[in-house]
């Protein structure tokens, strides 16, 4: 916004009027007397849609040809009803006014002086020799001292134009005569400032300021980031030329001044909404990062070193205004998020922090650990852990899977390229503490740091009893196994080979299973391991005898009685064969075995 | 069969008066069987991949929106029963270095994946600036073959996986650039090879315009897809019409299709064979299935369906010389 625009617009909207207002025209209800003349009479009162879109207020206002362009080589009049200046000291007429005309066209306000119509000239002059000309910055308002016309005055305002040129013409709007002092001092030729590094200041501002009565004070304002109003005095210079400081500031900081001009009646903020300008130390220059979609971790980012007159001592790299690297070469390899991110770059100087460089978008996969389910094992544990990641692309046997010491990987199962099932087994004397979990897998290598702990084996899951703890040969019987802690869902059962796990239940502690199985006769005789399986965790710390068909006497307790050696013996051993001829199963595992040893769905 | 135990048992306690745990086995025979019933309840295959190769000349755009609305079909059917499925999404465009690269972010949809809905739905929408002519078999061979396959399309394809190739064009294949004169039989050998070497059923789909006449549907014409669809039929697919004005019913018959389903189910132990009885939710099946003895398994022509419980009784074979 130009000083010029910026004294208008505050003159009309914030001018403290001392004056007593003698006659205004809104010219919306009416013409407000103001009647059109001329060579092709283009002056109409109408209301306004082109041009500037709009009249200064309201809807209606005087215009040349307000609904297209002016006509050329013509000179046409509006003509003011006559206004009465009887008993006024100091009368001063003020209207707002648009114009779009040629260089060559020339716009005046004229008054009739002793029958003669006579050109009156602004509160600070017209924008041209002649009159007013070319193009204003949108509405202006001006100002024109009646003091000299008497106690009527013929006033008219006068549009010559010549053979070239287009625009949409002129546009007035908003009369007013005032008794006194309306005309706010003239702000111009503001110094503005440029950004800047200098820290020291001060920042000087020369404005020039001029009243058509006389100044009472001009001061230089400012504030930095929108906080508080600093005002400090401008000093005159001479000729119309003020001058103020502003101090020192910063780096990284944001300074907006104006000035702000007083008469005795009127005051004057120019610009109005301030100028302002940074202290900022250079920031880098042609900052580059990747196309595209980057999958990896980092990318690398190459930029110019500043030019500065401080010394430079290295850069801050941001991603999404968060500080992720320092470094001191230009260029760098930045860590990444999965997704859309944005990095600057700042010069980190002896003095300070430089402003941001303009940013560069990334978007990246980042291969990463997402998570690892169950979080913890125990000492001792047989383990089945999920690992879930993100473009780290597994794919089965060719990942690699490190827990630290006394974790041992014993099975990988890569189920889809994000998610990855392992077994661990967990020494007893592995040591209790968390553990990251390192997978490797193409050409990755990942950690999820404090992924996984190792608890004391002292709480681990076990197998609390199993009852019969011997099975015999050919026999189908039911085992009850009891466990310390709930079971994950309905887990697998083996006994190895020979043995048959027909169904087995889970009981409603989640604990408790009932497990229905049948021996082969063939089935090896001696120690089993009784391996259950919830998907989540293998107990196998159980031993189960297969023992012979043959009946079973106590050692040492033998007796040689028929009822006790023999005839119990006989009796238990036709038991258990009419048990054999008439036991029939229903229901079953629903698993698959291989050579005996359970082996889970994938 | 006389050699009955009880007459061991008698004749072991006569002659040491006592017997312990652990003696030697030697009662090899018996005539009393230990009858054994194994339950299983159908599953499907653990594992699947399903390319896309969605059609992206300038007349798919159309085609593209309805196929990204009705993929929730697809996704409800796949993931109705737990199966490791991987989907990737390639165009039919083999005119430059990105021929058979997969499409999206991730490029490999899985399980794992929050929305896959979303994601597919933004993934299928490759576009319509390809160049002409499709060639949906080409980049399908180019995707599932190295260097793709162990470079950009890395674990895309899984060595114990299923694969599920679907086509969606409103045009049919023209692949000879990639698979030479015959790409038809030379895409058919490919599938087969694929399956050969892993036991995997692999096979194609088509959603394309009607063989031989083509179809118009609201959202334009499609010319016939004769070539998508033999390769479709030859290898075990399905063909949908892409004129149907909702797609969502062709897209959850290719979700279940792309489901493998087991026909061999493993047994203990080995089995009497002529003890075998075999049912399907308790009816029994005296055909369509045959017990094989390494390792022990009972063998279905045609594998049962979905949540089906299988039960298996039979005696150990051990339970008679």
């Amino acid at each position: 916004m130009s000083v010029v625009l910026a004294l208008a617009v505050y003159a009309l909207s914030g001018s403290v009027v001392a004056a007593d207002l003698v006659w205004s025209a809104d010219l919306e209800g009416d013409d407000a007397g103001f009647s059109a003349a001329g060579e092709t009479g283009q002056w109409e009162w109408d209301e306004v849609t082109t041009g500037p879109a709009a009249c200064f207020t309201g809807v209606n206002c005087w215009a040349t040809l307000p609904q297209g362009a002016y006509l050329h080589e013509a000179t046409d009049y509006l003509i003011f009803p006559v206004l009465d200046l009887t008993a006024l000291a100091a009368p001063t007429l003020t209207f707002s006014h648009w114009m779009e005309i040629a260089p060559i066209d020339l716009g005046t306000v004229e008054a009739q002086v002793a029958g003669v119509w006579t050109r009156l000239d602004p509160a600070y002059g017209y924008t041209d020799v002649g009159g007013y000309s070319s193009s204003t910055a949108g509405w202006e308002t001006v100002y024109f001292s009646l003091a000299d016309l008497g106690e009527s005055a013929a006033l008219r305002i006068s549009f010559v134009t010549g053979n070239t040129g287009f625009g949409s013409g002129w546009y007035v709007d908003d009369f007013a005569v005032y008794d006194g002092d309306i005309v706010p001092p003239s702000v111009t030729d503001l110094t503005e400032l440029s950004d800047t590094e200098d820290v020291d200041g001060p920042y000087v501002v020369t404005a020039t300021v001029v009243d058509d009565v006389g100044l009472e004070s001009v001061r230089l304002e400012f504030a930095v980031d929108d906080g508080t109003v600093v005002q400090t005095t401008m000093t005159d210079l001479g000729g119309g030329i003020w001058e103020g400081q502003i101090p020192g500031q910063q780096s990284g900081h944001e300074i907006t001044y104006w000035v702000v001009a007083a008469d005795s009646e009127n005051e004057t903020v120019a610009p109005v909404e301030g100028w302002t300008f940074s202290v900022r130390l250079a920031p880098p220059t042609d900052l580059e990062g990747p196309d595209g979609l980057v999958h990896g971790p980092t990318a690398t980012l190459a930029w110019g070193a500043p030019e500065s007159i401080f010394d430079l001592e290295g850069y801050s790299v941001y991603r999404d205004e968060e500080l992720v690297l320092e470094v001191t070469d230009p260029t760098a390899a930045v860590p990444l998020v999965t997704g859309d991110q944005s990095f600057t770059v700042t010069a980190v100087y002896d003095v300070g922090e430089s402003a941001p460089t303009e940013p560069v978008e990334v978007s990246a996969a980042v291969p990463e650990v997402i998570s690892v389910s169950p979080e913890e094992g125990y000492q001792g544990d047989t383990i089945r852990v999920e690992i879930v990641s993100s473009y780290l692309l597994m794919v089965d046997e060719e990942v690699a899977l490190d827990l630290g010491d006394g974790v041992t990987v014993s099975a990988l199962d890569v189920r889809d390229v994000d998610t990855l099932v392992a077994t661990l087994s967990i020494d007893e004397t592995a040591e209790s503490s968390m553990r990251d979990v390192a997978i490797t897998a193409g050409g990755w290598e990942v950690a999820f740091v404090a992924g996984f702990e190792v608890l004391s084996g002292e709480a681990r899951p076990r197998i609390d009893s199993v009852d019969p703890a011997d099975l015999t040969q050919g026999e189908s019987t039911k085992l009850v196994i009891v466990a310390t802690h709930p079971f994950a869902e309905v887990p697998l059962v083996s006994l190895g080979e020979g043995v048959v796990i027909e169904e087995v239940a889970l009981l409603d502690d989640q604990q408790t299973l009932e497990v229905d199985l049948a021996v082969a006769w063939n089935a090896a005789l001696g120690e089993r391991v009784l391996e259950v399986d919830d998907g989540v965790r293998v107990l196998d710390d159980q031993i189960v005898w297969v023992r012979d068909y043959v009946v079973e006497v106590p050692r040492g307790g033998c007796s040689t009685t028929a009822d006790s050696a023999f005839g119990g013996g006989w009796l238990v051993a036709l038991l258990i064969g009419i048990r054999r001829r008439h036991t029939m199963r229903s229901g079953g595992q629903d698993q698959n075995f291989v050579n005996g040893s359970s082996s889970r769905k994938a | 069969m006389d050699r009955i135990r009880f007459a061991h048992i008698l004749g072991a306690a006569a002659l040491v008066g006592c017997i312990d745990y652990g003696v030697d086995d030697t009662d090899d025979y018996t005539d009393v069987p230990v009858i054994v019933e194994e339950r299983f309840v159908q599953s499907a295959a653990p594992a699947v991949d399903v390319l896309w190769v969605i059609d992206n000349t300038c007349s798919m755009a159309e085609e593209q929106d309805s196929l990204a609305s009705a993929f929730e079909g697809f996704v409800d059917a796949i993931t109705e029963v737990d199966v490791a499925w991987q989907i990737g999404v390639i165009t039919t465009d083999v005119s430059d270095d990105s021929a058979g690269v997969l499409q999206g972010a991730p490029w490999v949809l899985t399980p794992q994946d929050a929305s896959p809905v979303e994601t597919f739905s933004n993934t299928v929408q490759v576009g319509t600036s390809g160049v002409a002519p499709e060639s949906g078999l080409g980049a399908a061979w180019l995707a599932l073959n190295a260097p793709l396959r162990d470079e950009e399309n890395r674990g895309f394809r899984r060595a114990d996986a299923g694969l599920h190739v679907i086509v969606v064009s409103d045009d049919d294949d023209d692949s000879s650039a990639v698979l030479g004169d015959d790409p038809q039989t030379a895409f058919l050998d490919f599938l087969e090879e694929e399956g050969s070497e892993v036991g995997v059923d692999v096979r194609l789909s088509a959603v394309v315009g009607d063989d031989p006449d083509g179809c118009t549907g609201a959202r334009g014409e499609a010319l016939p897809g004769t070539v998508y669809t033999q390769v479709a039929e030859a290898s075990g697919g399905t063909v949908g019409s892409i004129c149907d004005a909702d797609l969502s019913g062709v897209l959850s018959d290719l979700g279940a299709l792309s489901l493998d389903w087991q026909a061999v189910f493993t047994l203990q132990a080995a089995a009497q064979e002529d003890s075998l009885r075999v049912s399907l939710d308790g009816v029994r099946q005296d055909t369509g299935w045959v017990y094989e003895s390494a390792p022990p398994s009972i063998v279905f022509s045609e594998a049962p369906g979905p949540d089906v419980e299988i039960r298996v009784r039979y005696w150990l074979l051990d339970s008679e010389a």
